[in-house]
């Protein structure tokens, strides 16, 4: 009897191991392509967590379909938040005559951004409105929202599939923004698979027609961590103007506070 | 030169090779043309004039102690072919601050703007208004100042004392946008016997909350808007005006509420002066803005505010006591940042109007072009200032702009 229990409990306890390995890899393998394209992105912020701050200059050159350019000069400030979005602050340097001019951006998760722009020649700091994410940023092909912190909170995922890209395996990754200001759709991004990080991404107009695309290169890795491209490449396949930002002089941790990303300090910003 | 003063800014330069962070010289050159469609009150005004401004800005970044300092000169310069009053020189700026922590200290002639309107700006009393580089009220003479910045948790805190008053200074007989009379600037009349010298002060509380900006202010001292009061010369047997500078308190309160595309603005200020006694005024309104309207990129805002002043007709400082401002902003977005604002100003009681047009486009990277135009209509013979009636203009700015970066 004693016997028989122990081989019923055991044949019992068998099942249930069974069943419950069953369920545990069903869960794995039974991840909806949303559930992936979350996974995935937020494996990527993971990796990027923990910069503080990071400072570097921006060259910016807008081509039009004629090839007639025109060049910005832009100092980038980043300071992480735990909570929330990160702040921002972005310094023109050029032109010359927007010198001096600052933006100041709170970036929230969910919700809108505070922005406040500061105007040199009258010494006035403006809040100003942060449903502004579709129009171009300083008259380039790149969106004030293609400009911002990019929180995972402010898109819904979708894996799409694996795909070989320039001879790197991606995680092929479609995003649409839960804004409905945003001037996209969708975006397809191609993600490096072992360094998680965006080779190139598709964007789709309001219309769902292909309207840019943003490729990324020179990617370095930063305080052997974090990776950030020398070059970013936007094209706009409806209008033929390109957009190239060059990136230099980044510094990572150089001790930045809150409060170098207050109202007050976009007075005294450079 | 000596070749010890040669020396010497060798040195002097290699020293600041050693510590400076950050060596900047930038600014503008500009031309302007104005032309006048009805010929003035005076014999000696033109219906044409033309101008050169220079403003340079040399700044430097430095750290010592810990302490981030910085230094910035602006000097500034106008010539105009006709109103001597008009061609002026200032020291926009000339200032150093220091900053550390949560402190912040500045010394020098500054520039510091308060308030959130666009039409009118009732809180803003640090600087003189320099009418004679426009009559929008946006162009400042540099102010004596001394300033002590708290940033708390709950805001941050402005203490400021302010050393020495700048006049206005009203345009010349051949100038534009005068008065009946003459106004004579160099006989100006004080209420404080220390006149000039006369210090000034300001606290102020400064603070975001989520979507609100609030400001808080008081301010004891000279009042930037002078009385115009008649005199008579006797000799000439002609009547002039000069300004008095009378001592006034104010208190004012700056707020704005940011949601969506909305943006709601509001300034109340009450003040205290001899001759008003006690008044209060209250300006405010909204902002909306179409951000890339039919996916052009462009943005197209509309303003709308109104002012109201509780001393009504007898706000002698107020070309419209009690007015509605209306006006429309178009931002192109391209690579020339083009602009458009056009506006209207329409008093209520009387039937006075103003209307403006401002329009900008950057070319060549360095060079902006920009064009304004102001026209007035139905103003009342009973005001000081119904001559504008006869001022309506059209101006052309051609500015070419520089900046670099020396070390």
């Amino acid at each position: 009897m004693v016997v028989k229990k122990h081989y019923r409990d055991k044949k019992r306890y068998c099942q249930v191991a069974t069943i419950l390995l069953i369920l545990v890899t069903q869960t794995l393998y039974a991840l909806t392509p949303q559930e992936q394209g979350l996974e995935i992105v937020k494996e990527a912020k993971r990796r990027d967590q923990g910069f503080h701050d990071v400072v570097s200059d921006m060259e910016m050159i807008l081509r039009n379909a004629h090839g007639q350019e025109s060049r910005r000069f832009i100092r980038s400030k980043v300071l992480e938040q735990q909570d929330d979005g990160d702040k921002n602050l972005v310094i023109f340097k050029k032109p010359a005559d927007v010198k001096g001019t600052a933006l100041l951006s709170f970036t929230h998760k969910s919700g809108s951004d505070d922005q406040w722009l500061y105007l040199p020649a009258l010494k006035r700091v403006k809040r100003i409105a942060s449903r502004n994410k579709a129009g171009p940023f300083m008259g380039s092909e790149f969106a004030y929202e293609d400009m911002t912190s990019q929180e995972v909170e402010k898109y819904t995922y979708e894996y799409l599939r694996d795909e070989m890209y320039q001879g790197i395996m991606c995680f092929v990754v479609a995003r649409y923004p839960v804004d409905k200001h945003s001037g996209y759709t969708k975006q397809i991004s191609w993600i490096d698979k072992s360094r998680y990080i965006v080779l190139k991404t598709d964007f789709y107009d309001r219309k769902k027609s292909l309207l840019k695309t943003l490729t990324f290169k020179g990617y370095q890795q930063y305080l052997d961590k974090y990776w950030r491209p020398n070059e970013m490449f936007m094209k706009n396949h409806q209008t033929s103007k390109t957009t190239t930002l060059l990136w230099e002089n980044y510094q990572f941790r150089i001790g930045l506070k809150e409060r170098d990303f207050s109202k007050n300090s976009l007075k005294r910003a450079r | 030169m000596d070749i010890k003063v040669i020396l010497a800014i060798v040195s002097l330069l290699g020293l600041l090779q050693q510590y400076v962070m950050a060596i900047e010289i930038s600014g503008y050159i500009e031309g302007e043309g104005r032309y006048f469609f009805e010929q003035g009150l005076y014999s000696q005004q033109k219906d044409k004039s033309v101008s050169i401004a220079w403003q340079p800005e040399l700044y430097a970044a430095w750290e010592s102690n810990g302490i981030e300092k910085s230094m910035t000169v602006v000097p500034f310069l106008r010539w105009d072919n006709v109103d001597n009053a008009r061609s002026h020189a200032d020291i926009r700026e000339f200032k150093t601050i220091w900053a550390k922590d949560d402190w912040e200290w500045e010394a020098g002639i500054s520039k510091i703007f308060w308030g959130v309107t666009e039409a009118l700006h009732l809180v803003d009393v640090i600087n003189q208004t320099d009418i004679l580089e426009s009559i929008d009220g946006e162009e400042k003479w540099g102010q004596p100042l001394l300033r002590a910045t708290k940033i708390t948790d709950w805001g941050v805190w402005d203490l400021l004392l302010l050393p020495g008053f700048r006049e206005r200074i009203f345009p010349g007989k051949a100038g534009r946008f005068s008065t009946p009379l003459v106004i004579e600037n160099e006989q100006a009349k004080y209420q404080s016997g220390a006149k000039q010298l006369h210090t000034d002060w300001a606290l102020r509380w400064s603070h975001n909350m989520n979507d609100w900006d609030i400001g808080i202010a008081y301010f004891e001292g000279t009042r930037r808007a002078p009385r115009l009061t008649i005199n008579y010369n006797f000799l000439q047997k002609k009547a002039y005006l000069i300004p008095y500078y009378e001592q006034m308190q104010q208190w004012g309160i700056d707020l704005q509420y940011t949601q969506g595309s909305w943006l709601w603005k509001g300034e109340l200020i009450s003040q205290n002066n001899p001759t008003d006694d006690q008044y209060t005024a209250i300006t405010g309104g909204f902002e909306y803005t179409w951000y890339d309207v039919w996916q052009t990129g462009k943005d197209v805002g509309v303003l709308g505010e109104y002012l109201f002043d509780d001393r009504g007709d007898n706000a002698d400082d107020l070309l419209f006591a009690h007015h509605w401002f209306a006006g429309i902003r178009v931002a192109f977005n391209d690579a020339q940042s083009s602009e458009v604002l056009a506006g209207g100003i329409f008093d209520s009681y009387s039937a006075m109007q103003m209307y403006s047009v401002e329009a900008s486009r950057r070319f060549l990277d360095s060079w902006k072009v920009s064009i304004e135009a102001r026209f007035f209509s139905h103003i009342d013979k009973q005001t000081p200032l119904y001559t504008l009636a006869k001022d309506d203009y059209i101006e052309l700015r051609l500015a070419y702009y520089f900046s670099e970066q020396l070390n």
